[in-house]
């Protein structure tokens, strides 16, 4: 399998703090890969760094085999990097279609004068698109919402929302942070099933949470991270079993 | 590699489809934009008050050309503040400029009004796209304090150029459309309603295109604007560029309707009513604002008939401070919700 993601010696410095420190990541293509770690592992902080949403201290960043460190996040976008937000980044006023629909910003193309004067070819790009969106919102459940305003939703549908927007980019690597954070268990299971849907139709996902069990069923690898640190990396058993994952979930740290 | 990604993503988008075809059915999806009908109404509505000057008097057509200026710098508000959420005040250095640019470029250049409108959308377009690249860092109350600040700086530079007639302005200019002179206020209705049209055409269409929802996302969240491959700041430059352009033409008619161009037109208090007008009438709703530019100005300009003219800063100031308590979404909010109300009732009825 091929490297789609590649991140070699990745570092973030806060003042006198290593948020991130020398971080080897590599998300092979059609791969499920979990990242995880505690709280305050830096697990955000390297993802914004790869998805160019933040500036890297150190190291390089290579995606489909093209060298990207420092590519801001736009035309990272561009390229096929879509990605959800731990916190919600959604817009509020807008309904549920439009949300996704501006998902497919870089798909959409239909050249001057179409922007500015909506003409039949306009209309029928737009009509397409819209009906792949209502699509994609009946595979992950979100058709009956389909023209609610966004903050007119419960919370767990608003995670959806954003997972959608990511989706209809058509990406090549999907990265979710957190997208399990704040949702109750059923929808968690909900949650773990799209996850694994996602890669049977072809995506590679790298999925960032601080919680070991929804991954460890449903990652094909995983990569742990602690204080900054990889701290183990590999098939999710193994990982599982590794005593210094253990220690820093556990927190037998002898000197801490 | 790259090819068998795009087969499988064919497949998915193939599979997305039929998954619709069976599911939704006769699910209609909504259409922002409405229907035929309501186009329909629109074209009718826009032929009848493009109509007007052949009804009214010369004085009327005086004012409804003043209140076509006023809309067009009332939609290029919309544009900016309603749909990218700028908080800009520099209209009024490109109302200025445009006044300026095209006395110049009749006087000077000896240019007709088609040729000379172009040149001034242009510099209008070149200074929104300067002004939107020296605010690019900064939000809020700080650009808003940095374009106002544009103004000052171009009022005291034409204050002080003689060649522009310095403090006095310039008067006796006369600016030609075709040939035939702009001093002519039915002209003068017909080439700001063709300008006015023509932007509200463009704002219609970029709201229903991906340019519409890239504005809306800079707005709403740039961060996850970007994460979607939205470049937001070329479109906060674009939405300037335009927004100067209009706003430059707006200034243009200005000087062709008072006659006279001074410094004052760079000041702050055409800006001011004209946010007043966007705020009453909701800044994210076109119509809202049109209906209230045209009625507040016809007000004011008619106040002294009705023995209201010492009112009319005090009946401003109430609209506005009525609708921020009463309408935060303005006129435009309200209209958008009886509509909404009136077609799930009429929905309702036709399912039942």
């Amino acid at each position: 399998m091929a490297a789609l993601l590649e991140a070699r010696g990745v570092t973030r410095r806060w003042g006198g703090l290593v948020a991130v420190n020398e971080v080897d990541l590599v998300v092979e293509t059609g791969t499920l890969h979990g990242l995880i770690g505690p709280n305050g592992a830096g697990k955000t902080t390297l993802v914004n760094m790869l998805t160019g949403v933040d500036r890297l201290d150190g190291g390089t960043v290579t995606f489909a085999g093209e060298d990207v460190t420092g590519v801001p996040a736009h035309r990272l976008a561009g390229r096929g990097v879509a990605r959800s937000f731990q916190t919600s980044q959604l817009f509020e006023d807008e309904s549920v279609v439009d949300n996704v629909m501006a998902g497919r910003h870089r798909l959409i193309e239909y050249r001057f004068p179409h922007t500015f004067l909506t003409t039949p070819r306009t209309r029928r790009v737009e009509r397409e698109h819209r009906l792949h969106v209502i699509g994609l919102l009946e595979l992950v459940g979100l058709a009956e919402d389909a023209n609610r305003r966004v903050s007119q939703l419960p919370y767990g549908r608003r995670r959806l929302v954003e997972l959608a927007r990511a989706i209809a980019s058509d990406p090549t690597l999907l990265v979710l942070d957190e997208p399990a954070a704040g949702l109750p268990g059923s929808d968690v299971d909900v949650l773990a099933q799209v996850l694994v849907r996602l890669r049977e139709v072809g995506f590679t996902v790298l999925v960032i949470e601080h919680n070991i069990g929804l991954l460890v069923s449903v990652c094909d690898r995983m990569t742990v991270l602690s204080e900054g640190r990889v701290i183990a990396d590999g098939d999710p058993e193994t990982v599982r079993r590794s005593p210094e994952v253990i220690e820093a979930y556990v927190g037998r740290t002898p000197d801490a | 590699m790259s090819d068998q990604i795009t087969v499988t993503d064919d497949r998915r988008a193939a599979g997305v489809g039929d998954a619709l075809v069976t599911a939704s059915g006769g699910r209609k999806v909504a259409d922002p934009g409405g229907g035929r009908a309501t186009g329909a109404a629109a074209l009718l509505a826009a032929a009848a008050v493009a109509a007007l000057p052949l009804a009214t008097d010369y004085s009327t057509t005086y004012l409804l050309a003043y209140i076509v200026i006023i809309a067009l710098l009332g939609t290029s508000l919309h544009l900016l503040m309603g749909l990218m959420g700028v908080f800009s005040l520099g209209q009024a250095a490109m109302f200025g400029t445009g006044a300026y640019v095209a006395v110049v470029a009749s006087d000077e250049l000896a240019l007709d009004g088609i040729l000379g409108l172009l040149l001034v959308a242009l510099v209008g377009a070149v200074l929104g796209l300067v002004m939107g690249a020296v605010t690019l860092r900064v939000t809020d109350l700080y650009l808003a304090l940095a374009t106002l600040a544009v103004g000052y700086i171009f009022e005291n530079v034409v204050r002080n150029t003689d060649w522009l007639g310095g403090p006095q302005g310039r008067t006796g200019f006369v600016i030609t459309v075709a040939g035939r002179s702009l001093d002519d206020p039915r002209l003068l209705f017909w080439v700001g309603i063709v300008a006015l049209y023509l932007f509200i055409v463009i704002i219609w269409s970029m709201r229903r295109s991906k340019l519409g929802r890239a504005f809306m996302a800079t707005r709403e969240s740039p961060i996850a604007a970007r994460s979607i491959g939205i470049d937001t700041r070329r479109y906060k430059l674009l939405g300037f560029a335009l927004a100067g352009a209009f706003s430059g033409i707006a200034g243009a008619l200005y000087a062709a309707w008072s006659l006279v161009v001074d410094p004052s037109v760079f000041g702050i208090d055409l800006t001011l009513s004209v946010l007043a007008i966007a705020i009453v009438g909701g800044l994210r709703s076109l119509p809202g604002i049109l209906i209230v530019g045209a009625a507040l100005t016809y007000f004011r300009n008619s106040a002294a008939d009705f023995g209201a003219a010492d009112y009319v800063l005090l009946v401003y100031g109430s609209l506005i401070v009525l609708s921020l308590r009463f309408l935060p979404q303005g006129l435009g909010g309200l209209l958008a919700s009886t509509v909404t109300a009136g077609t799930s009732r009429m929905r309702g009825r036709r399912e039942s």
